[in-house]
């Protein structure tokens, strides 16, 4: 499962998920994407599920790209603990998406495979996706 | 050098985060500046700019014209929702006819893309677009490179082998691969290989990155 190498502080704050992603909203290494409609905390245990969901049905063609990074430490308070004593410890990581993010992009299969693929792995994430395909940045048109 | 493409603009009053209004109106607010020249804001109809962006894309002079004057321009930005996908913003860079411009023109593939389905290899575009250098009258519509020099995987097309064009300079280094081609199950096994493995990261510590200098 995706997470960090090293951290600088090993907690985080919590953060607002406010807005639509600025950034990494485009597909821009294959020829098709998912990509996220609503915002959410999608944990590395969603990510590898769902990029196993779309290795699978590719039958391990085509090429995927992982567009988002789980590194965003979430702590979880140890069962039956009383409130107080600081803060609980890491338990997960999770990456921070916001309406637009491209999650997967996938690349050398037909349209049709891509599509069902993408489709399976929406399944396994918290939040609505779509379907999408590279565009020209400047006039929108898809590009084959 | 490609056909110009006709565009009728008109100057907008208003500014920040009143053209929400004009989005709301079916326009789309704009901005035409060049070098040596005072920015314009201008405001499009969206019914009108959608065939000429499609027409034109990035790298085919526009023929705007902004309450009657006339000017040519280039579309250097667009800014589009990331959701929707609806245009909320667009550059125009005033071109003049007789001074080199840097741009970035499309990078079109010619030839069967499909030709290494039988080896289990797939062709794939690196880089789909290129920074030229040129007068606008020489500038290219879309570079087209003939992918039939590819024979096995492996083989790869570079920058160095782009058609040469008169008056046309590529800004790009010659070792940049334009397009390359791969085995599909090894590059979907080494995905493979990159999720696993998983332990604690290691905190970074400020008295180990002192004690390292």
């Amino acid at each position: 499962m995706l997470m960090p190498k090293r951290v600088k502080y090993r907690k985080q704050f919590r953060g607002r998920m406010r807005g639509k992603a600025q950034r990494g909203n485009v597909v821009q290494f294959g020829d098709y994407g998912l990509q996220a409609m609503e915002p959410a905390w999608i944990t590395s245990r969603q990510i590898e599920s769902a990029r196993r969901a779309i290795m699978r049905y590719i039958k391990r063609r085509g090429r995927v790209w992982i567009r988002v990074f789980p590194d965003k430490p979430v702590t979880k308070r140890s069962a039956e603990s009383r409130m107080g004593k600081g803060k609980g410890s890491v338990d997960h990581y999770v990456a921070v998406v916001r309406p637009g993010h491209v999650l997967f992009e996938l690349s050398g299969i037909e349209e049709e495979i891509a599509r069902e693929a993408m489709r399976l792995a929406a399944f396994k994430l918290p939040i609505n996706a779509k379907f999408v395909k590279r565009a020209d940045p400047i006039s929108g048109e898809e590009v084959q | 050098m490609a056909d110009k493409v006709v565009l009728e603009a008109t100057r907008r009053e208003l500014t920040g985060k009143q053209v929400r209004q004009l989005r709301a109106a079916g326009e789309v607010p704009g901005i035409l500046y060049g070098p040596g020249f005072e920015p314009v804001p201008l405001k499009v109809s969206w019914v009108e700019l959608r065939p000429a962006l499609l027409a034109a894309g990035g790298s085919i002079i526009i023929d705007l014209s902004v309450d009657g004057a006339k000017y040519n321009a280039l579309v250097r930005n667009v800014q589009r929702d990331p959701i929707r996908g609806d245009v909320t913003h667009i550059d125009f860079y005033r071109v003049r006819m007789d001074v080199a411009i840097r741009t970035e023109v499309p990078i079109v593939l010619e030839g069967d893309l499909d030709r290494f389905d039988d080896m289990d290899g797939t062709v794939i575009h690196e880089l789909t677009s290129v920074m030229v250098e040129c007068l606008p009258t020489d500038l290219p519509a879309a570079i087209t490179v003939d992918i039939s020099a590819l024979k096995e995987i492996g083989d790869m097309i570079l920058a160095s082998d782009l058609p040469k064009l008169p008056g046309v300079s590529y800004l790009v280094n010659d070792e940049d691969v334009i397009v390359t081609t791969a085995y599909l199950r090894r590059a979907a096994e080494e995905a493979e290989a990159e999720g696993e493995g998983a332990a604690e990261p290691e905190l970074v510590r400020r008295h180990e990155e002192e004690d390292e200098e």
